[in-house]
């Protein structure tokens, strides 16, 4: 069982379709006059529905790397992809769903109408874009709050609801940036195997950004480990665990081997 | 409020509330209910403050040993109300009319200033350019007194209301402008990335995400403004060569005071009476809109 894998597939093997790719990618900024390499080089291949995890230090790049692909912010050189199109192409043709860290919901409107507002934007009808946003709610487990607003729920209940309303233009590409870094570990475990499920269901490609080594690895088909100054890829570790993943694999020694190989990735930053 | 603390409370599939009353008109009767409940509550707090103010009053007046002349007691005050004033008119109904002349008038400048402060307020906040240009002027312009241009806008807009309502509009535009302007300007960077990554144009950006979150920032700036409207209002009624109105009122009592002292205090509350009414009103507005009252959004 290998645990690190070169980035780039041997001639021979015919690549699958792109989900997400980085090529060559930097991202410089300034600060008070001196410039900041927030990503340097960064190549990355993710294929159509794989699921990926970002992890690594604060200032590694993770999060612009995604408002990149979010087409949040331009690059200073190289190449995103998104779903085989340009950010810009992907974010206006609307195959991209973003849930941010904070659950970020419209205080005043209700869970139906926050999840429905992307489709609203789009210009759905009323009739039709409540329907899909009631499917939606169904399947993150919050059937029967539709009219309930964003302040009567928990914490993990609004992060569900931003979930809801990424997925509500049916996305091909999920990006997620700290979704659950602020719930407590066992709603956080409880969401971890509710998202897989949601994959499971719908196959996005996934882009994942996350803190917790063992989140990475339960959710993760690969982990990209991410240093800082300058922001660079270390490693793409691969996680050979059987889908789907299921709660008593966190205890298989399997699971564990790869915890250990990302955090000493991780301690090291690959040297 | 009871009320609407059970209907948050309720529980999902149906609730409390909509189980007495068919679904369509449940949120139309606990509307309705807030409407009530506020305006109760506001005539409920302002007859307190009356009573509180007239004990203060009466107190003030021992303690000091005013006579009637200087501070008239509060229930003279009161009785003046039937007492004739002009035209066969009792005091009640000739202070009740020039009531609602200034009211109108405060009205319709703090509609016109408000719409403006409003198109303004957004103008800055989305244009740095135009932000840079304007917000200096318009806050140059809200420290000219009003006395020092009132001749200037009698020459212009002539002695009828057109001038009243202008001045409440003048003084209604700045608070709104400011107040709209730092509202949008307040709004999140994460639901901005939110719209852009909806792929939401400039105006439903807007319209759906940034004004109804400057919607609490933007009712402080009007319920400030209502209370500028009247002053505004009753203040342009009084050098002007008005008739009508509460400034004119005040004007006309004022002149008769050594006589009788009692009907220039009966001006000063209705005076008041029209600020609270102004003010309140607004207030009353703010509790029917849902984003107006929902500050903040969810971490």
């Amino acid at each position: 069982m290998s645990q690190s894998t070169v980035t780039t597939p041997p001639a021979a093997v015919v690549s699958p379709p792109v989900g997400l790719a980085a090529r060559g990618v930097n991202r410089a900024f300034t600060v008070k006059g001196k410039e900041l390499v927030a990503l340097q080089d960064v190549d990355l291949e993710i294929a159509k529905g794989e699921f990926v995890s970002i992890i690594g230090p604060s200032g590694c790049g993770k999060s612009t790397l995604l408002r990149i692909f979010a087409d949040l912010l331009p690059v200073t050189s190289g190449t995103p992809v998104v779903d085989g199109v340009t950010p810009q192409l992907a974010r206006e043709d609307r195959r991209l769903g973003v849930v941010f860290q904070s659950a970020n919901l419209m205080p005043w409107r209700s869970v139906l109408r926050n999840v429905a507002l992307p489709l609203e934007v789009m210009g759905r009808s009323k009739a039709g874009r409540e329907k899909t946003a009631a499917e939606l709610l169904k399947m993150v487990g919050l059937e029967g709050y539709e009219k309930h607003l964003p302040r009567q729920l928990s914490g993990g209940m609004q992060q569900r609801v931003a979930i809801a309303r990424a997925l509500s233009t049916d996305p091909k590409v999920l990006l997620m940036d700290e979704p659950f870094g602020a719930l407590d570990e066992i709603t956080r475990e409880r969401l971890n195997q509710e998202l897989m499920e949601i994959w499971a269901r719908l196959n996005p490609t996934v882009l994942f950004i996350t803190h917790s080594i063992p989140e990475a690895v339960y959710l993760s088909n690969r982990v990209v480990v991410m240093a800082a100054r300058p922001g660079r890829v270390v490693e793409v570790v691969d996680v050979d665990l059987p889908q789907p993943r299921t709660p008593e694999m966190r205890d298989a020694p399997e699971f564990h081997a790869i915890e250990a190989r990302i955090r000493h990735l991780l301690a090291t930053g690959g040297h | 409020m009871a009320d609407a603390g059970a209907a948050l409370a309720a529980p999902p599939h149906g609730g409390v509330g909509s189980v007495a009353k068919p679904a369509t008109s449940g949120a139309a009767a606990s509307r309705s209910r807030r409407i009530t409940a506020a305006w109760g509550r506001a005539l409920l707090y302002a007859l307190l403050f009356v009573l509180a103010i007239c004990a203060l009053w009466e107190l003030a007046k021992v303690v000091t040993q005013t006579n009637d002349q200087l501070m008239p007691h509060s229930w003279d005050i009161v009785k003046q109300l039937g007492e004739p004033a002009t035209r066969g008119e009792t005091w009640f109904q000739y202070l009740a009319g020039n009531w609602v002349i200034t009211l109108r008038n405060a009205l319709v400048g703090f509609a016109v200033g408000s719409l403006g402060g409003l198109l303004l307020g957004i103008a800055i906040a989305r244009n740095r350019l135009v932000g840079a240009a304007l917000l200096p002027i318009t806050t140059l312009m809200q420290t000219i007194p009003i006395v020092a241009i009132g001749p200037a806008l009698v020459l212009f807009l002539g002695t009828g209301w057109v001038t009243k309502a202008f001045i409440a509009a003048f003084l209604t535009f700045f608070p709104v402008t400011v107040a709209t302007a730092k509202g949008i300007a307040q709004t999140s960077s994460d639901s901005v990335d939110l719209m852009r990554v909806c792929a939401a144009g400039p105006l439903q950006t807007l319209v759906k995400m940034q004004l109804p979150s400057a919607l609490p920032m933007i009712f402080v700036g009007l319920e400030t403004a209502a209370g500028m409207a009247v002053i505004g209002a009753i203040v342009a009624e009084l050098p002007f060569g008005t008739k009508d109105g509460l400034g004119a009122t005040i004007l006309t009592s004022w002149q008769f005071y050594t006589i009788e002292p009692t009907p220039l205090y009966l001006a000063a509350v209705a005076s008041c009476a029209l600020g609270a009414f102004v003010v309140f009103s607004v207030r009353a507005v703010r509790t029917l809109i849902p984003a107006a009252e929902t500050q903040g959004s969810t971490r």
